[in-house]
């Protein structure tokens, strides 16, 4: 029978499995080594270490890299793209600015196709949607037998104004499709907005990773049916739900953070089971610092992201990464003390791994601090060398000449404070006030300087979820099906008719729900939400603003500008009750509800005291304590401990800073909050 | 233990100097985010920054290249007119604008506030944005304005607010000024905002490190920007250097404006004196002084440290001098709107007179200039006054290990994004026709520099206004090293049937009809090093993509492609070796 619900989360290196058994209410993590050869290999195995008959699976979601590694890799397939004449280097032109203004040697990113693999076909389509010149079918014929005979694997299509209408790109569709089987991506359908440049290249990111995903997809789905599995095969997609892998191989675009997503999931769990509405999730590894925020208990979501260089005009859930790992060096500069943002990496990696490096990394200065045992690391199996992290850090110690142990403190102190100085740049960018959110720590670092970092921010309240170390594979099991459509509407709110509006959502649906249908759900499980962007006339940035439930009318649209006032001054500091207020694109999100697995709720309270595993000297503040150290798999529900103390795990360390305390809730998380002064 | 030439801990000062750019950040994201015009948030025609009590500046965030380092001139000044620092009280702010203290034209507008810290003034936050309008003969800026008075207004220090309270009479008049007050009062209280957020960000760091240590963790990063700007000047042999070149015209006058750079390296200084440049132009290609040392400086910075924040201890061994009255030391009368064109000629001449001091480290010249056209007028359908503004985007020099880059916006414009053509037509009546990189405008090289753009606009409507200021086509992008001069810019108007009409660089309220055609050429940037040494297969990629074309690649690179497009190897080396290129 089907008891088990199971979610895969691939990195580079592991593969994280996390198992619900719906008969007993347990959970189990899972890791297995990444086969890049053939990433399917790693998830078969994997799942067979825990489950032998696949039948037993009742819902299999995945988090996939594939995408986002052709990508990273360039390793995606050639691609042509069709375009207006006229309009053939706008992709390569892009917008034209310079982000690094007082670098002489700024480049552009390196296009994903050249410059010949562009064709142009004669059509043209006004800014109202009015055709000025139809389509032209010599040229049409043309182009495609040219592409045809050139052998691309991917063919991508976007024409001026298509946002507006999308006639000429369906009718192009329609004469590629009988040459050729090879995927085809329209511009309208990736991305329904305004602006060519970010369109174009929205359209070709999704064509470049196409015939990879579609294929690996099909492996996957034939190994599991091979092996029992019945069901669809769902993928995370970066605006924080899931599709189905048949709606991914048409729009691989949307599982281009399919990974990392699962940690914001994860947190808005948290947030709707603990009634935390804001979050800052921070999820540390070797070489980076990633920040994820969860806003009025709502998963921060962007419209419009860059990645490598290229914009991307679909939804994501926004993860802004800081160069800050275990892995940042330190180094002298100009007599003063830096840290990062150059990264030792896996290879050769922090000095105390032993595998050749000698530059001093922020691991280097927790083993030198003592905060880190050199036992206890990653479950004990990477045995940690002291000596060398010391020799590394006393490097740097000589040149600013001070001790080593105020150097390696030293570092820990500059690598929390830019974090925290880079997070509360975030939240200023947003009109928010860090003090009103929880520190959610998660990765294999992010418990080690979770505490410090808060502080630096003024946050009270830090969470350890539990499998800090899965934690991504773990949000998984908390997702919804989900497809986003968008159309531009350019228009003044209070000249609006309600129907114009009414007119497009209709028109929406009627593209969403057959797909959601398609994905074996229920109608009654399906949900629509409906947001704005809103701006002042004149002004360029938009404000997302939700649209009441119901009929559209003059009401709602009011409404709509009242909110969008409230949001402005929230997030701007001012309002202008005056000014005419604009709509820009009109968008909806379809949700088809899924089972979700809920985390089992401990009823007994322990009240012992927890054991230590052995006690260490670790050094805080210049000052050198007994600090305790803590298996997190003997702590219970109740208990408490205060520290100096350290939490291991198999894939986390939590360092607990003398003053604060810690609690295990009836969820198992760690809850730590800074005690009274001296406590 | 501390080091003798540090006053404080290197971890307190690290930790100190990364608050402080975050400060200066925040107050960007503030302004950025607030803020009405495009220019400011799009262009980042703007800047702000932190300075302690001497004026010294102890954050400051990237905005418009241009602005490095004169926004505290602009509050010396005022202190100054005040009678000193005793004048400031918590709660004041101040506005000024005028072009021979800032340096700058008066669309560029510096509001600043003292910072108090338990009742002693203990620095100030600053900010410079570039407004839309302030009430020019033109909207806009003038192209052809011939004294400061036809520029807008002229603020020179004001108090915005008196300790505390806004001085609602003075907001009122400014923003009358402005043909979009819209925009004025939007920009202006985003300005006011982010002065509130650097002052919110500086006292929180006071509060949690104290006065004290925040001051001599300053003098440390002072000294640090100062060891690692040194450290790298070491590089440059000592010697004199010279380059002189020239704009086309000043707006009013079509004689040419000469620029002369005379750069003296000696015992770890640099000295750059502008001697032998023009007087003050009767048109408005002219600066105050501040801002020719913020172009000196945006070019040592391109140099010496492109990385690195700046800091009070930033440019100490660049020195500046120029005569009095010249186009870099402009006083009344002389108008200032297009104050940038000569100084992004003087960045590149910088670049061209160390070409073999230090050839890895400098560049070919770019394109040169913002390439600026506007489109005004009236919409027919609703009668409605519509005005569009565009910098174009060209060819950028070739470095000694790459090619220059294609169609890229220009030096001192920045972060500045081009118009997507889906929203100029929505707001515009006229549409592009096309947006094309411009084949064989680059200048070749063996590592040849970037291509101009063509962009083409089919008017739709009738007595639609063109005004332009195009740049650098009698002395357009060269190459150094060997390496050759780029194609120079020109627009070319057609009228509804395609016949030329004309060509145009600068022109002031041209009429247009509709049908009729506006055709953009921007120049490419020069080469580095010979073209015959170009490898053949680079050529011949070139060729391909259609960058260029294959007589330019045999004219130019000596280099023979065939009919089958491939390098036909033994006509290529009698090509090679025949011609002297």
């Amino acid at each position: 029978m089907s008891r088990y619900r199971v979610s895969i989360d691939i990195g580079g290196t592991f593969t994280d499995f996390v198992f619900f058994d719906t008969l007993t209410n347990e959970q189990k993590e899972g890791k297995a080594l990444t086969t890049p050869d053939n990433l399917t290999d790693s998830v078969i195995s994997g799942l067979g270490v825990e489950i032998k008959d696949l039948s037993e699976v009742a819902f299999f979601v995945h988090g996939t890299t594939v995408g986002l590694n052709s990508l990273l890799q360039r390793k995606g397939s050639r691609v042509a793209l069709i375009t207006t004449r006229g309009f053939r280097d706008v992709y390569e032109i892009a917008r034209g600015n310079r982000k690094e203004m007082y670098n002489l040697r700024f480049s552009k990113p390196t296009p994903l196709l050249k410059r010949m693999d562009i064709y142009e076909v004669d059509e043209r389509i006004l800014y109202d949607g009015t055709i000025e010149k139809p389509l032209d079918m010599n040229s049409v014929i043309k182009a495609a037998e040219e592409i045809n005979s050139q052998r691309y694997d991917s063919i991508a299509i976007c024409l001026i104004n298509a946002y507006i209408n999308p006639i000429h790109e369906t009718e192009i569709e329609n004469i590629i499709r009988e040459l050729t089987d090879k995927p085809v991506s329209l511009s309208h359908k990736i991305a329904r907005e305004w602006r060519e440049y970010e369109r174009t290249s929205t359209t070709i990111i999704n064509a470049y990773i196409a015939p990879t995903v579609k294929e690996y997809l099909k492996t996957l789905e034939q190994r599991m049916h091979d092996n029992g599995f019945k069901n669809p095969i769902h993928i995370m997609q970066s605006g924080g739900g899931v599709i189905t892998s048949s709606i991914a191989k048409d729009s691989p675009i949307q599982t281009l953070l399919s990974g990392p997503v699962g940690g914001a999931l994860a947190n808005k769990y948290l947030s709707d089971t603990l009634g935390y509405k804001n979050l800052i999730g921070v999820d540390m590894g070797g070489t980076s610092y990633d920040v994820s925020m969860i806003i009025n208990g709502r998963p921060d979501v962007s419209t419009e992201t860059i990645f490598e260089g290229f914009p991307i005009l679909t939804p994501m859930v926004n993860i802004y990464t800081i160069g800050a790992g275990g892995g940042s060096i330190a180094w002298v500069e100009g007599g003063g003390l830096r840290v990062g943002p150059v990264s030792a990496g896996a290879q050769p990696g922090p000095a105390c791994y032993d595998r050749g490096g000698t530059d001093p990394t922020i691991t280097d200065a927790n083993v030198v601090l003592g905060r880190i045992d050199v036992d206890g690391f990653l479950g004990g199996s990477l045995r940690l060398n002291r000596a060398k992290a010391t020799a590394a850090v006393q490097k740097v110690a000589d040149q600013i000449n001070i001790s080593v142990n105020e150097t390696a403190e030293g570092i820990c102190k500059v690598a929390d404070a830019k974090m925290a100085d880079a997070i509360r740049q975030l939240t200023v960018r947003k009109g928010i006030d860090p003090r009103e959110f929880v520190l959610v720590a998660f990765g294999g670092a992010g418990p080690m300087h979770a505490c410090l970092t808060a502080e630096e921010l003024g946050i009270e309240t830090i969470l350890v979820p539990e499998l800090p170390g899965v934690l991504s594979a773990w949000g998984m099991h908390q997702s919804d099906l989900r497809l986003d459509t968008v159309r531009t509407m350019k228009k003044i709110v209070n000249t609006i008719a309600p129907e114009e509006i009414s007119e497009q959502y209709r028109a929406m649906i009627e593209e969403i729900e057959p797909m959601l249908l398609e994905q074996q759900i229920d109608e009654s499980k399906i949900e629509y939400s409906r947001v704005a962007d809103v701006r002042y006339f004149g002004q360029e940035y938009t404000v997302q603003v939700p649209l009441k439930r119901g009929p559209v009318t003059r009401e709602t649209l009011n409404d709509l500008t009242e909110l969008f006032y409230e949001i402005h001054n929230q997030i701007y500091g001012h309002s202008n009750q005056v000014e005419p207020v604009e709509i820009v694109n009109l968008r909806l999100v379809g949700i088809g509800k899924l089972e979700k697995t809920p985390k089992h709720k401990d009823e007994t309270v322990h009240t012992d005291k927890p054991a230590a595993r052995k006690v260490v000297k670790a050094i805080f503040h210049n000052r050198e304590y007994n600090t305790a150290i803590y298996k997190r798999s003997t702590l219970k529900t109740g208990q408490t401990l205060s520290g100096p103390a350290i939490i291991e795990e198999k894939t986390s360390t939590t360092v607990v800073p003398p003053g604060y305390n810690v609690t295990v809730d009836p969820y198992r998380n760690l809850v730590i909050k800074k005690g009274k002064e001296g406590a | 233990m501390k080091s003798r030439e540090f006053a404080e801990n290197p971890i307190v000062t690290e930790i100190i100097r990364n608050a402080l750019v975050s400060a200066a950040n925040e107050m960007n994201e503030s302004l950025f985010r607030s803020a009405y015009s495009p220019v400011i948030y799009e262009m980042k025609d703007c800047a702000v920054a932190i300075f302690n009590e001497k004026l010294q500046s102890l954050g400051q965030s990237q905005g418009v290249p241009l602005f490095l380092g004169n926004l505290e001139e602009s509050v010396k000044y005022a202190t100054s007119y005040f009678g000193g620092f005793d004048f400031y009280k918590e709660g004041d702010i101040f506005i000024l604008n005028d072009s021979y203290i800032t340096g700058t034209h008066v669309n560029d507008i510096t509001v600043f506030a003292p910072i108090f810290y338990k009742e002693s003034l203990v620095g100030f936050s600053a900010n410079r944005a570039h407004w839309l309008d302030v009430g020019s003969k033109d909207p806009g800026a003038p192209m052809n304005s011939t004294e400061i008075f036809q520029e807008g207004i002229r603020l020179g220090p004001l108090k915005l607010a008196d300790r505390g309270e806004f001085r609602t009479d003075i907001i009122d008049t400014i923003c009358l000024n402005s043909r979009f007050p819209r925009n004025a009062r939007g920009d202006l209280y985003a300005q006011i905002a982010a002065c509130k957020t650097g002052e919110k960000r500086f006292i929180e760091i006071l509060d949690r490190f104290s006065l004290k240590t925040v001051r001599r963790a300053a003098l440390d990063i002072f000294k640090q920007s100062e060891n690692i700007e040194r450290a790298v000047i070491t590089q440059i042999p000592d010697g004199v250097y010279t380059a002189d070149g020239f704009c086309d015209n000043d707006g009013y006058n079509d004689k040419p404006v000469y620029v002369k750079v005379t750069i003296t390296v000696k015992d770890g200084e640099i000295y750059i004196d502008l001697n032998g440049s023009s007087n003050m132009s009767e048109g408005n290609v002219n600066c105050g002084f501040a801002q020719t040392i913020s172009a000196c400086r945006l070019a040592y910075k391109m140099i010496v440290q492109p990385h690195g924040p700046v800091t009070g201890g930033s440019f100490k061994p660049l020195h500046v001098t120029a005569p009095e009255k010249t186009i870099f030391t402009a006083v009344e009368p002389a108008a200032c709107a297009w104050y940038f064109t000569h100084l992004g000629l003087l960045i590149d001449l910088i670049m061209k007179a160390l070409q073999d001091a230090i050839p890895d480290m400098v560049g070919a010249a770019h394109y040169g200039d913002s390439m600026v056209i506007y489109l005004t007028g009236y919409k027919p359908e609703n009668n409605e006054r519509f005005f569009s503004v565009e910098p174009a985007v060209g060819g950028w020099g070739a470095l000694s290990d790459k090619d220059g880059v294609d169609c890229l916006i220009n030096t001192v414009n920045g972060d500045f994004k081009n118009l997507p053509v889906e929203i100029f037509e929505n707001e515009t009546p006229a549409k592009i026709i096309r947006y094309a990189m411009r084949q064989d405008s680059e200048g070749p090289g063996r590592n040849r520099g970037g291509l101009g753009v063509t962009r083409e606009y089919e008017i739709c409507a009738n007595n639609v206004e063109l005004y332009s200021w195009f740049e650098r086509s009698k002395d357009p992008a060269w190459g150094i090293r060997g390496g050759k001069t780029a194609l120079p810019p020109v627009i070319i108007i057609k009228d509804e049937k395609g016949n030329v009409v004309d060509e145009l660089f600068k022109t002031n309220n041209y009429i247009l009809k509709k049908g009729w055609i506006v055709q953009l050429n921007t120049g490419g940037g020069g080469g580095y090093g010979n073209p015959f040494d170009r490898e053949p297969h680079r050529v011949l990629e070139d060729y391909r993509q259609g960058y260029i074309s294959g007589n330019h690649a045999k004219d130019a690179y000596g280099v023979e492609i065939t009919s089958s497009g491939e390098v036909d190897p033994v006509k290529t080396a009698v090509l090679r070796s025949n011609s002297q290129c």
